[in-house]
């Protein structure tokens, strides 16, 4: 038994659907104070371990909460109840390039990710080549970001994600962008990062790309985990469900 | 007693970013100047115009007298010796409302980002332009009083506590816009009414005794009595008044602080 790099124990969550935001300030810092928001639980009861070079899938519909439970355990948004315990450097291929700056150019973001997600200048130095031969821009380095295709840009964001020495890769259908070839390479990198000992919770609608990449899954219904286990047995039961 | 806790390891992970903190700050001032006719010049022309339009209306048309502790008679460098602080302190308090927002994509979708960075990265931004105008300031006093005393430099201390202050109040101001998105409005007209309710423009014999007691009470009064009394007379703020700014400017920081931590965890959700 590894030791357990991600461990989420009966995680909730919980949206209030407030008419104001305003409602929502007067709640927190006035307690006593109840203001009538609707509520709404997108995750409830979700319990899983994920142990050291282990990784997750994490299959389910449109809404069922998958999206939800990457951002409560990349850290973005917190959870209403339960714990998630998470020990290492979270990586997050959620919303690629969140930090860049359409002003400057592609090496001044490359530096500025790095410097956002906890490296020093002489870090990102390092590494600045691995980045720049990933994504393939060429001479764009040098350009405004704005200037890039959507291609480039996505092939930019990735590269800077998957190069900061994360312990913990958090992904969302992250696998979908590019072409073919690009796609081809990403899952390439992802894989060559497993055997490295790294850890993933990868989330898709793909049960092809989950039975490759995973060792145990998750599927969610409407917030609640309703099957787990090996990725082959979860993924035929849920595409029995869907038929 | 655990939102002391709280606050302790909110700025152990301060600590922790430095180097975020410094990278994020020397883009938001390249990003103010990039594209720019004049770049990085408008840090010194801007606050040059700044002092040009009130020197002529209040130091020429409606000339007051300063008052006799500053050692100097010239009125237009009583005004000028405020007029820096204030920029720097009215310029970065209407700014840091609006932070959270503009960087939207940090706080909703980068994993992990201390989003308490964000105020601080707009206060030493606006740091940079202050101290060009200080700088400015010195030379502005060396001219006209052909003295130059190292005792000047004493401003520095006081620009630390202005920056302690504004770094508290950005905490709080950033973070109710994220909730109330009038607040930068309420902002303006609010600076509008501080700046005629702290001498900066006018000399504070002219108030009555007791509404003098009242604007007393702000710890901006002080920062800005302050910078006048070091770069005209070389000297510090009487001990009590500098106690005041002192541990005033703390207790802003610190409450500023939990009030900022208390509402972080919803940003993501209402931005």
């Amino acid at each position: 038994m590894g030791s357990s790099v991600i461990s989420v124990n009966d995680l909730g969550k919980r949206f209030g659907m407030y008419s104001k935001p305003s409602q929502r300030l007067w709640e927190i810092l006035f307690p006593f104070i109840k203001t009538h928001g609707r509520q709404f639980w997108a995750l409830k009861n979700v319990s899983f371990d994920v142990k050291k070079g282990g990784t997750l899938g994490v299959i389910g519909r449109n809404g069922s909460g998958k999206p939800t439970l990457l951002q409560i355990v990349s850290g973005v948004l917190c959870q209403t109840s339960g714990t998630v315990e998470v020990n290492g450097k979270v990586s997050a291929l959620l919303e690629l390039g969140a930090g860049f700056h359409p002003e400057f150019s592609g090496r001044d973001n490359v530096y500025m990710n790095g410097a956002i997600m906890g490296l020093t200048r002489k870090e990102t130095k390092a590494r600045f080549e691995a980045i720049a031969d990933f994504a393939e821009i060429g001479d764009f380095m040098e350009q405004p970001v704005k200037t890039y295709s959507s291609g480039m840009f996505v092939r930019l964001a990735f590269a800077c994600a998957i190069n900061v020495a994360p312990d913990i890769l958090v992904i969302d259908e992250a696998l979908s962008v590019g072409d073919a070839y690009f796609q081809h390479k990403c899952m390439n990198k992802i894989i060559e990062f497993r055997k490295s000992g790294g850890t993933i919770q990868f989330a898709s609608h793909d049960m092809d790309a989950v039975k490759r990449l995973c060792d145990s899954t998750i599927l969610l219904s409407n917030g609640a985990v309703i099957r787990s286990g090996d990725p082959a047995a979860v993924t035929d039961f849920c595409q029995s469900m869907d038929m | 007693m655990t939102n002391v806790k709280i606050f302790f390891y909110f700025m152990k992970n301060l600590y922790a970013v430095r180097f975020m903190l410094t990278a994020m700050a020397a883009r938001e001032l390249k990003a103010t100047y990039v594209g720019s006719f004049f770049g990085f010049s408008w840090a010194v022309l801007n606050p040059v115009c700044q002092i040009a339009i009130y020197g002529v209306v209040f130091g020429i048309f409606m000339k007051g007298a300063a008052p006799p502790q500053y050692g100097t008679d010239s009125f237009f460098l009583y005004l000028v010796a405020g007029l820096i602080p204030w920029q720097f302190l009215a310029q970065t308090m209407f700014a840091t409302t609006t932070v959270l927002l503009t960087h939207k994509n940090l706080v909703k979708r980068a994993a992990g980002f201390p989003c308490e960075v964000l105020p601080i990265v707009t206060v030493i931004s606006n740091l940079v332009s202050q101290l060009v105008s200080v700088a400015l300031l010195f030379a502005i006093v060396i001219i006209f009083t052909h003295r130059a005393s190292p005792s000047m430099l004493l401003v520095l201390i006081h620009v630390f506590f202005l920056v302690v202050i504004l770094v508290g109040i950005g905490w709080v101001l950033s973070s109710l816009t994220v909730f109330l998105r009038d607040v930068p409005q309420v902002m303006a007209l609010l600076l509008t009414g501080l700046f005629f309710f702290i001498p900066v423009v006018y000399s504070p014999t002219l108030v009555p005794k007791n509404i003098l007691f009242i604007m007393k009470l702000n710890p901006l009064y002080h920062v800005i009595e302050a910078y006048r009394l070091a770069c005209l007379a070389g000297r510090l703020l009487p001990l009590p008044d500098m106690a005041y700014l002192a541990v005033s400017s703390f207790v802003i920081f610190g409450l500023g602080g939990i009030f900022f931590r208390k509402l972080k965890p919803v940003f993501a959700e209402v931005i």
